[in-house]
Protein backbone atom coordinates (compact mmCIF):
# COMPACT_ATOMS: atom_id res chain seq x y z
CA UNK A 1 0.00 0.00 0.00
CA UNK A 2 2.81 2.38 0.92
CA UNK A 3 4.81 1.40 -2.19
CA UNK A 4 1.70 2.08 -4.26
CA UNK A 5 1.46 5.47 -2.61
CA UNK A 6 5.04 6.40 -3.52
CA UNK A 7 4.53 5.11 -7.05
CA UNK A 8 1.49 7.36 -7.42
CA UNK A 9 3.45 10.34 -6.10
CA UNK A 10 6.25 9.52 -8.56
CA UNK A 11 4.04 9.13 -11.64
CA UNK A 12 1.85 12.06 -10.67
CA UNK A 13 4.92 14.25 -10.36
CA UNK A 14 6.26 13.09 -13.73
CA UNK A 15 2.94 14.12 -15.33
CA UNK A 16 3.34 17.62 -13.89
CA UNK A 17 6.90 17.91 -15.28
CA UNK A 18 6.09 17.12 -18.89
CA UNK A 19 3.42 18.80 -21.00
CA UNK A 20 2.25 17.02 -24.13
CA UNK A 21 -0.10 19.17 -26.18
CA UNK A 22 -2.46 18.10 -28.91
CA UNK A 23 -3.44 21.39 -30.49
CA UNK A 24 -4.73 23.57 -27.67
CA UNK A 25 -5.41 20.54 -25.48
CA UNK A 26 -2.83 19.26 -23.01
CA UNK A 27 -3.36 15.52 -22.98
CA UNK A 28 -1.44 15.20 -19.67
CA UNK A 29 -2.78 18.18 -17.72
CA UNK A 30 -1.03 19.10 -14.49
CA UNK A 31 -4.18 18.81 -12.38
CA UNK A 32 -4.34 15.08 -13.12
CA UNK A 33 -0.72 14.79 -11.98
CA UNK A 34 -1.43 16.63 -8.73
CA UNK A 35 -4.60 14.57 -8.22
CA UNK A 36 -2.59 11.35 -8.53
CA UNK A 37 0.11 12.79 -6.24
CA UNK A 38 -2.56 13.71 -3.68
CA UNK A 39 -3.92 10.15 -3.79
CA UNK A 40 -0.40 8.76 -3.37
CA UNK A 41 0.40 11.00 -0.42
CA UNK A 42 -2.92 10.03 1.16
CA UNK A 43 -2.10 6.32 0.69
CA UNK A 44 1.22 6.80 2.49
CA UNK A 45 -0.47 8.92 5.16
CA UNK A 46 -3.05 6.17 5.79
CA UNK A 47 -0.19 3.86 6.77
CA UNK A 48 1.96 6.45 8.46
CA UNK A 49 0.14 9.41 9.98
CA UNK A 50 2.51 12.33 9.87
CA UNK A 51 2.02 16.10 9.87
CA UNK A 52 4.50 16.62 7.01
CA UNK A 53 2.60 14.22 4.78
CA UNK A 54 -0.69 15.82 5.79
CA UNK A 55 0.63 19.26 4.77
CA UNK A 56 2.00 17.82 1.51
CA UNK A 57 -1.42 16.34 0.76
CA UNK A 58 -3.14 19.70 1.34
CA UNK A 59 -0.62 21.43 -0.93
CA UNK A 60 -1.09 18.79 -3.66
CA UNK A 61 -4.84 19.44 -3.54
CA UNK A 62 -4.30 23.22 -3.71
CA UNK A 63 -2.02 22.73 -6.72
CA UNK A 64 -4.61 20.47 -8.33
CA UNK A 65 -7.32 23.15 -7.97
CA UNK A 66 -5.01 25.89 -9.25
CA UNK A 67 -3.90 23.80 -12.26
CA UNK A 68 -7.49 22.94 -13.11
CA UNK A 69 -8.58 26.60 -13.02
CA UNK A 70 -5.53 27.80 -14.99
CA UNK A 71 -5.98 25.00 -17.51
CA UNK A 72 -9.56 26.14 -18.16
CA UNK A 73 -8.51 29.81 -18.37
CA UNK A 74 -5.63 29.06 -20.78
CA UNK A 75 -7.84 26.89 -22.98
CA UNK A 76 -10.55 29.56 -23.03
CA UNK A 77 -7.99 32.25 -23.94
CA UNK A 78 -6.34 30.10 -26.60
CA UNK A 79 -9.68 29.39 -28.26
CA UNK A 80 -10.87 33.00 -27.82
CA UNK A 81 -13.80 31.95 -25.62
CA UNK A 82 -12.95 34.70 -23.12
CA UNK A 83 -11.76 37.17 -25.75
CA UNK A 84 -8.34 38.04 -27.06
CA UNK A 85 -7.72 40.89 -24.61
CA UNK A 86 -7.09 38.76 -21.57
CA UNK A 87 -3.41 38.04 -22.24
CA UNK A 88 -2.59 41.21 -24.10
CA UNK A 89 -1.73 43.61 -21.34
CA UNK A 90 2.02 43.59 -20.66
CA UNK A 91 1.34 43.49 -16.93
CA UNK A 92 0.28 39.90 -17.60
CA UNK A 93 3.99 39.06 -17.90
CA UNK A 94 4.59 40.26 -14.35
CA UNK A 95 1.49 38.47 -12.98
CA UNK A 96 2.55 35.33 -14.83
CA UNK A 97 6.05 35.54 -13.36
CA UNK A 98 4.72 36.04 -9.82
CA UNK A 99 2.36 33.06 -10.26
CA UNK A 100 5.21 30.94 -11.65
CA UNK A 101 7.40 31.74 -8.65
CA UNK A 102 4.56 31.22 -6.14
CA UNK A 103 3.48 27.90 -7.67
CA UNK A 104 7.05 26.61 -7.92
CA UNK A 105 7.58 27.63 -4.29
CA UNK A 106 4.45 25.68 -3.29
CA UNK A 107 5.73 22.69 -5.28
CA UNK A 108 9.09 23.00 -3.48
CA UNK A 109 7.38 23.09 -0.08
CA UNK A 110 5.20 20.12 -1.01
CA UNK A 111 8.22 18.13 -2.17
CA UNK A 112 10.13 19.18 0.93
CA UNK A 113 7.27 17.96 3.14
CA UNK A 114 7.05 14.64 1.28
CA UNK A 115 10.77 14.07 1.86
CA UNK A 116 10.46 15.19 5.50
CA UNK A 117 7.58 12.74 5.99
CA UNK A 118 9.66 9.99 4.44
CA UNK A 119 12.61 10.84 6.71
CA UNK A 120 10.22 10.57 9.68
CA UNK A 121 9.11 7.19 8.32
CA UNK A 122 12.71 5.97 8.07
CA UNK A 123 13.47 7.16 11.58
CA UNK A 124 10.39 5.42 12.92
CA UNK A 125 11.62 2.24 11.25
CA UNK A 126 15.11 2.85 12.64
CA UNK A 127 16.63 3.22 9.18
CA UNK A 128 18.96 6.02 10.25
CA UNK A 129 21.49 5.55 7.45
CA UNK A 130 18.82 5.98 4.82
CA UNK A 131 17.37 8.93 6.71
CA UNK A 132 20.77 10.69 6.65
CA UNK A 133 21.11 10.08 2.92
CA UNK A 134 17.58 11.39 2.33
CA UNK A 135 18.21 14.50 4.43
CA UNK A 136 21.25 15.25 2.27
CA UNK A 137 19.20 14.76 -0.86
CA UNK A 138 16.51 17.03 0.59
CA UNK A 139 19.15 19.71 1.13
CA UNK A 140 20.46 19.30 -2.43
CA UNK A 141 16.97 19.46 -3.92
CA UNK A 142 16.04 22.50 -1.84
CA UNK A 143 19.20 24.42 -2.75
CA UNK A 144 18.95 23.51 -6.44
CA UNK A 145 15.29 24.55 -6.58
CA UNK A 146 15.97 27.83 -4.77
CA UNK A 147 18.71 28.56 -7.32
CA UNK A 148 16.21 27.80 -10.10
CA UNK A 149 13.63 30.14 -8.57
CA UNK A 150 16.26 32.90 -8.28
CA UNK A 151 17.14 32.41 -11.95
CA UNK A 152 13.45 32.57 -12.96
CA UNK A 153 12.77 35.63 -10.78
CA UNK A 154 15.26 37.73 -12.73
CA UNK A 155 14.47 36.23 -16.13
CA UNK A 156 12.56 39.16 -17.59
CA UNK A 157 15.48 41.50 -16.99
CA UNK A 158 17.93 39.22 -18.78
CA UNK A 159 15.49 37.46 -21.01
CA UNK A 160 16.50 35.98 -24.24
CA UNK A 161 15.50 32.67 -25.77
CA UNK A 162 18.66 30.86 -24.63
CA UNK A 163 18.30 32.08 -21.04
CA UNK A 164 14.64 31.08 -20.82
CA UNK A 165 15.28 27.69 -22.47
CA UNK A 166 18.28 27.02 -20.20
CA UNK A 167 16.34 27.92 -17.04
CA UNK A 168 13.37 25.75 -18.12
CA UNK A 169 15.69 22.79 -18.77
CA UNK A 170 17.40 23.41 -15.43
CA UNK A 171 14.07 23.24 -13.58
CA UNK A 172 13.07 20.05 -15.41
CA UNK A 173 16.40 18.44 -14.41
CA UNK A 174 15.94 19.51 -10.77
CA UNK A 175 12.40 18.10 -10.77
CA UNK A 176 13.67 14.84 -12.28
CA UNK A 177 16.12 14.73 -9.37
CA UNK A 178 13.15 14.87 -7.00
CA UNK A 179 11.43 12.13 -9.02
CA UNK A 180 14.60 10.02 -8.56
CA UNK A 181 14.47 10.68 -4.79
CA UNK A 182 10.85 9.44 -4.77
CA UNK A 183 11.84 6.31 -6.67
CA UNK A 184 14.57 5.56 -4.14
CA UNK A 185 12.06 6.15 -1.37
CA UNK A 186 9.71 3.38 -2.37
CA UNK A 187 12.62 1.02 -3.05
CA UNK A 188 13.95 1.68 0.45
CA UNK A 189 10.47 1.47 1.98
CA UNK A 190 9.89 -1.96 0.41
CA UNK A 191 13.17 -3.26 1.72
CA UNK A 192 12.03 -2.78 5.25
CA UNK A 193 8.43 -3.83 5.82
CA UNK A 194 6.21 -1.93 3.45
CA UNK A 195 3.20 -3.90 4.56
CA UNK A 196 2.91 -1.90 7.73
CA UNK B 1 19.31 13.80 13.43
CA UNK B 2 16.76 16.18 12.03
CA UNK B 3 16.06 18.16 8.91
CA UNK B 4 15.77 21.47 10.78
CA UNK B 5 18.84 22.78 8.95
CA UNK B 6 17.11 22.04 5.66
CA UNK B 7 14.00 23.82 6.93
CA UNK B 8 16.14 26.91 7.52
CA UNK B 9 17.59 26.62 4.01
CA UNK B 10 14.04 26.40 2.65
CA UNK B 11 12.78 29.34 4.72
CA UNK B 12 15.67 31.72 4.01
CA UNK B 13 15.89 30.55 0.42
CA UNK B 14 12.25 31.44 -0.21
CA UNK B 15 12.76 34.83 1.48
CA UNK B 16 15.72 35.42 -0.88
CA UNK B 17 13.56 34.46 -3.87
CA UNK B 18 10.84 36.87 -2.71
CA UNK B 19 13.34 39.73 -2.33
CA UNK B 20 14.91 38.95 -5.70
CA UNK B 21 11.46 38.91 -7.32
CA UNK B 22 10.52 42.29 -5.82
CA UNK B 23 13.81 43.87 -6.96
CA UNK B 24 13.45 42.29 -10.37
CA UNK B 25 9.89 43.62 -10.83
CA UNK B 26 10.94 47.08 -9.63
CA UNK B 27 13.87 47.08 -12.08
CA UNK B 28 11.63 45.85 -14.89
CA UNK B 29 9.03 48.56 -14.26
CA UNK B 30 11.73 51.23 -14.72
CA UNK B 31 11.92 50.20 -18.37
CA UNK B 32 8.19 49.86 -18.90
CA UNK B 33 6.51 51.91 -21.63
CA UNK B 34 2.88 52.88 -21.08
CA UNK B 35 2.29 53.12 -24.82
CA UNK B 36 4.29 52.23 -27.93
CA UNK B 37 6.69 55.00 -28.98
CA UNK B 38 6.63 55.93 -32.67
CA UNK B 39 9.77 57.27 -34.30
CA UNK B 40 9.72 60.44 -36.40
CA UNK B 41 9.34 59.66 -40.08
CA UNK B 42 10.45 62.09 -42.76
CA UNK B 43 9.10 60.77 -46.02
CA UNK B 44 8.73 62.56 -49.31
CA UNK B 45 6.99 60.07 -51.55
CA UNK B 46 5.55 60.14 -55.04
CA UNK B 47 2.81 57.61 -54.50
CA UNK B 48 1.67 54.92 -56.89
CA UNK B 49 -1.09 52.33 -56.55
CA UNK B 50 -0.19 49.53 -54.08
CA UNK B 51 2.94 51.31 -52.93
CA UNK B 52 4.15 50.49 -49.44
CA UNK B 53 5.52 52.64 -46.67
CA UNK B 54 6.66 51.53 -43.25
CA UNK B 55 6.13 52.96 -39.79
CA UNK B 56 8.75 52.31 -37.10
CA UNK B 57 8.01 52.12 -33.39
CA UNK B 58 9.19 50.73 -30.08
CA UNK B 59 7.13 48.53 -27.80
CA UNK B 60 7.75 46.67 -24.57
CA UNK B 61 9.13 43.25 -25.45
CA UNK B 62 6.32 41.81 -23.34
CA UNK B 63 3.59 43.59 -25.32
CA UNK B 64 1.22 41.24 -27.07
CA UNK B 65 -1.06 43.94 -28.40
CA UNK B 66 -1.62 44.11 -32.11
CA UNK B 67 -2.28 47.11 -34.25
CA UNK B 68 -5.67 46.71 -35.91
CA UNK B 69 -5.83 49.93 -37.87
CA UNK B 70 -3.96 53.17 -38.47
CA UNK B 71 -5.78 56.33 -39.52
CA UNK B 72 -4.29 59.59 -40.74
CA UNK B 73 -6.66 62.43 -39.82
CA UNK B 74 -4.94 64.80 -42.29
CA UNK B 75 -5.38 62.46 -45.24
CA UNK B 76 -8.34 63.59 -47.40
CA UNK B 77 -10.79 60.81 -48.18
CA UNK B 78 -10.44 61.31 -51.93
CA UNK B 79 -6.61 61.44 -51.93
CA UNK B 80 -5.60 57.94 -50.95
CA UNK B 81 -6.55 55.08 -48.69
CA UNK B 82 -3.86 53.67 -46.42
CA UNK B 83 -4.27 50.34 -44.68
CA UNK B 84 -2.20 47.66 -42.98
CA UNK B 85 -0.52 45.36 -45.45
CA UNK B 86 -1.66 41.98 -44.20
CA UNK B 87 0.48 40.12 -46.74
CA UNK B 88 3.68 41.72 -45.48
CA UNK B 89 3.03 42.05 -41.74
CA UNK B 90 3.38 38.35 -41.15
CA UNK B 91 5.62 38.13 -38.10
CA UNK B 92 4.22 36.54 -34.96
CA UNK B 93 3.10 39.87 -33.50
CA UNK B 94 1.61 41.10 -36.76
CA UNK B 95 4.46 43.38 -37.83
CA UNK B 96 6.72 43.34 -40.87
CA UNK B 97 9.94 43.11 -38.85
CA UNK B 98 10.93 43.18 -35.20
CA UNK B 99 14.27 43.46 -33.43
CA UNK B 100 13.75 41.81 -30.06
CA UNK B 101 15.65 42.93 -26.98
CA UNK B 102 15.30 42.24 -23.26
CA UNK B 103 12.88 45.06 -22.47
CA UNK B 104 11.98 46.54 -25.84
CA UNK B 105 11.21 45.55 -29.40
CA UNK B 106 11.99 47.78 -32.37
CA UNK B 107 9.21 47.11 -34.87
CA UNK B 108 8.42 47.96 -38.43
CA UNK B 109 4.84 47.94 -39.69
CA UNK B 110 4.09 47.92 -43.39
CA UNK B 111 1.28 50.05 -44.81
CA UNK B 112 -0.29 49.70 -48.23
CA UNK B 113 -1.28 52.83 -50.14
CA UNK B 114 -4.21 52.86 -52.55
CA UNK B 115 -4.19 56.02 -54.63
CA UNK B 116 -7.70 57.29 -55.33
CA UNK B 117 -8.53 58.95 -58.65
CA UNK B 118 -4.97 59.28 -59.86
CA UNK B 119 -4.61 61.19 -63.11
CA UNK B 120 -1.27 62.49 -64.37
CA UNK B 121 -3.07 65.04 -66.54
CA UNK B 122 -4.48 66.77 -63.50
CA UNK B 123 -2.54 69.11 -61.27
CA UNK B 124 -0.12 67.53 -58.84
CA UNK B 125 -1.56 67.22 -55.34
CA UNK B 126 0.31 66.85 -52.08
CA UNK B 127 -0.63 66.20 -48.47
CA UNK B 128 1.46 66.44 -45.33
CA UNK B 129 0.78 63.93 -42.59
CA UNK B 130 2.25 64.47 -39.15
CA UNK B 131 -0.36 62.72 -37.00
CA UNK B 132 -1.67 59.19 -36.96
CA UNK B 133 -4.29 57.51 -34.83
CA UNK B 134 -3.32 53.96 -33.98
CA UNK B 135 -6.05 51.50 -32.97
CA UNK B 136 -4.94 48.52 -30.90
CA UNK B 137 -6.52 45.11 -30.58
CA UNK B 138 -7.48 45.70 -26.95
CA UNK B 139 -9.74 48.57 -28.04
CA UNK B 140 -7.34 51.39 -27.09
CA UNK B 141 -6.28 54.04 -29.53
CA UNK B 142 -3.34 56.43 -29.48
CA UNK B 143 -2.68 59.65 -31.37
CA UNK B 144 0.98 59.76 -32.30
CA UNK B 145 3.33 62.31 -33.80
CA UNK B 146 4.82 60.49 -36.79
CA UNK B 147 7.14 63.25 -38.06
CA UNK B 148 6.40 64.61 -41.53
CA UNK B 149 5.18 62.40 -44.31
CA UNK B 150 4.60 64.19 -47.61
CA UNK B 151 2.66 62.30 -50.27
CA UNK B 152 2.45 63.52 -53.86
CA UNK B 153 0.00 62.21 -56.44
CA UNK B 154 -0.82 63.02 -60.07
CA UNK B 155 2.91 63.47 -60.59
CA UNK B 156 3.63 63.34 -64.28
CA UNK B 157 6.43 60.85 -64.71
CA UNK B 158 8.74 60.97 -67.68
CA UNK B 159 10.33 58.31 -69.81
CA UNK B 160 12.98 60.68 -71.13
CA UNK B 161 15.42 59.15 -68.64
CA UNK B 162 15.90 55.48 -67.96
CA UNK B 163 17.46 53.94 -64.89
CA UNK B 164 20.77 52.29 -65.81
CA UNK B 165 21.78 50.89 -62.45
CA UNK B 166 20.88 51.19 -58.82
CA UNK B 167 22.55 50.08 -55.63
CA UNK B 168 22.20 50.71 -51.95
CA UNK B 169 24.30 49.73 -48.99
CA UNK B 170 23.76 49.30 -45.28
CA UNK B 171 26.33 52.05 -44.64
CA UNK B 172 23.54 54.51 -45.54
CA UNK B 173 24.85 55.19 -49.02
CA UNK B 174 23.21 54.56 -52.35
CA UNK B 175 23.83 55.17 -56.01
CA UNK B 176 21.60 55.28 -59.06
CA UNK B 177 22.47 55.92 -62.66
CA UNK B 178 20.26 57.44 -65.34
CA UNK B 179 20.74 58.02 -69.04
CA UNK B 180 18.57 59.63 -71.70
CA UNK B 181 16.23 57.02 -73.22
CA UNK B 182 17.29 55.46 -76.53
CA UNK B 183 14.54 57.30 -78.42
CA UNK B 184 15.80 60.69 -77.23
CA UNK B 185 17.89 62.31 -79.95
CA UNK B 186 17.98 65.94 -78.89
CA UNK B 187 19.45 67.20 -75.68
CA UNK B 188 17.25 67.22 -72.61
CA UNK B 189 17.43 69.46 -69.57
CA UNK B 190 17.29 68.88 -65.87
CA UNK B 191 15.39 71.85 -64.50
CA UNK B 192 15.69 70.91 -60.84
CA UNK B 193 16.52 68.12 -58.46
CA UNK B 194 14.62 68.57 -55.25
CA UNK B 195 12.82 67.23 -52.27
CA UNK B 196 10.26 69.01 -50.11
CA UNK B 197 12.25 67.96 -47.04
CA UNK B 198 15.40 69.97 -47.77
CA UNK B 199 15.22 71.77 -44.43
CA UNK B 200 14.84 68.57 -42.46
CA UNK B 201 17.71 66.97 -44.38
CA UNK B 202 20.14 69.85 -43.98
CA UNK B 203 23.44 68.68 -42.53
CA UNK B 204 22.66 64.98 -42.56
CA UNK B 205 22.08 64.16 -46.20
CA UNK B 206 24.01 64.78 -49.34
CA UNK B 207 23.05 63.98 -52.89
CA UNK B 208 25.65 64.29 -55.60
CA UNK B 209 25.31 64.25 -59.35
CA UNK B 210 28.52 63.12 -61.02
CA UNK B 211 30.42 64.14 -57.90
CA UNK B 212 28.88 67.61 -57.41
CA UNK B 213 26.34 68.46 -54.72
CA UNK B 214 22.97 68.94 -56.42
CA UNK B 215 22.37 72.13 -54.38
CA UNK B 216 25.48 73.72 -55.89
CA UNK B 217 24.61 72.98 -59.49
CA UNK B 218 23.38 75.60 -61.94
CA UNK B 219 20.08 74.69 -63.53
CA UNK B 220 19.00 73.88 -66.16
CA UNK B 221 21.59 71.21 -66.82
CA UNK B 222 22.02 70.15 -70.39
CA UNK B 223 22.15 66.38 -70.89
CA UNK B 224 23.21 64.93 -74.20
CA UNK B 225 22.29 61.52 -75.56
CA UNK B 226 24.40 58.72 -74.14
CA UNK B 227 25.49 60.74 -71.12
CA UNK B 228 25.28 58.91 -67.80
CA UNK B 229 23.98 60.70 -64.73
CA UNK B 230 25.40 59.10 -61.62
CA UNK B 231 23.61 60.06 -58.43
CA UNK B 232 25.26 59.18 -55.15
CA UNK B 233 23.64 59.76 -51.78
CA UNK B 234 24.73 59.47 -48.20
CA UNK B 235 23.14 59.93 -44.79
CA UNK B 236 25.71 60.98 -42.20
CA UNK B 237 25.00 62.15 -38.65
CA UNK B 238 27.18 64.15 -36.30
CA UNK B 239 27.66 62.48 -32.90
CA UNK B 240 25.19 64.72 -31.03
CA UNK B 241 22.59 64.89 -33.78
CA UNK B 242 19.39 63.33 -32.46
CA UNK B 243 18.07 63.00 -36.02
CA UNK B 244 19.96 59.72 -36.07
CA UNK B 245 16.84 58.22 -34.48
CA UNK B 246 14.54 59.32 -37.32
CA UNK B 247 13.47 57.41 -40.40
CA UNK B 248 13.98 58.95 -43.84
CA UNK B 249 12.58 57.86 -47.18
CA UNK B 250 12.96 60.36 -49.98
CA UNK B 251 11.90 60.15 -53.58
CA UNK B 252 14.31 62.68 -55.04
CA UNK B 253 12.49 64.32 -57.93
CA UNK B 254 14.41 65.11 -61.11
CA UNK B 255 12.40 67.57 -63.21
CA UNK B 256 13.23 66.84 -66.84
CA UNK B 257 12.28 68.85 -69.94
CA UNK B 258 13.08 68.55 -73.62
CA UNK B 259 13.39 71.19 -76.32
CA UNK B 260 9.73 70.64 -77.35
CA UNK B 261 8.57 71.71 -73.93
CA UNK B 262 7.65 68.22 -72.69
CA UNK B 263 8.18 67.91 -68.96
CA UNK B 264 8.09 65.17 -66.42
CA UNK B 265 9.50 63.83 -63.18
CA UNK B 266 11.96 61.00 -62.66
CA UNK B 267 12.29 59.60 -59.15
CA UNK B 268 15.60 58.80 -57.46
CA UNK B 269 14.94 55.82 -55.25
CA UNK B 270 16.83 54.27 -52.33
CA UNK B 271 17.33 57.56 -50.52
CA UNK B 272 16.50 55.79 -47.32
CA UNK B 273 17.69 55.63 -43.75
CA UNK B 274 16.38 53.97 -40.60
CA UNK B 275 18.06 53.62 -37.18
CA UNK B 276 18.19 49.81 -37.14
CA UNK B 277 21.97 49.95 -36.65
CA UNK B 278 21.52 52.32 -33.68
CA UNK B 279 18.87 50.05 -32.18
CA UNK B 280 20.78 46.84 -32.81
CA UNK B 281 21.54 46.86 -29.08
CA UNK B 282 19.05 47.85 -26.41
CA UNK B 283 21.42 50.58 -25.24
CA UNK B 284 20.54 52.59 -28.36
CA UNK B 285 16.80 52.31 -27.65
CA UNK B 286 17.27 53.30 -24.00
CA UNK B 287 19.36 56.31 -25.06
CA UNK B 288 16.66 57.35 -27.54
CA UNK B 289 13.88 57.01 -24.95
CA UNK B 290 15.93 59.11 -22.53
CA UNK B 291 16.46 61.82 -25.13
CA UNK B 292 12.75 62.12 -25.91
CA UNK B 293 11.94 62.12 -22.19
CA UNK B 294 9.98 58.88 -22.07
CA UNK B 295 12.32 57.31 -19.53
Amino acid sequence: MMEQGYKKIFWGFLITIFDINFGHINILPDFIGYFIMGLGIFNVYEKFENNNLKTANILANILMCYSLIMGIVKYAAATNIIGPGSYEHPIYVIINLILTIVINSVILIMAFKIISGTVDLYLQREMEDKAVILINKQKNYTVLTIIGLLIISICFNFSNEYYITASAIYMVVVNLYFAAILRDSWDSGCENGDAV
Amino acid sequence: MQYSKNTSILKYGLIAVLLCLIISIFFYMQFFLDKPVFLKHYYDLVIREDMRMNLHFITNSSDNIRINKIEFPQLPNDFAHIELDYFTNISENGYFRSQTHTHYNYNELCLLIHVLGENENENEESVILDKAVVHYSGGDSQEVDIGKIILHKNVKQTNMLTSEFTKSSNDNTSAEGFAPADNIIDDIFIESIKSDLNDELKGIFELKLNGADVRDLSYPIDISAGEILRFESRFKFEPEDDRIYNVYDIHGRISVADSQGNKGIMRILNLYYNPSEVFISEKGIIQYLKEIGVR
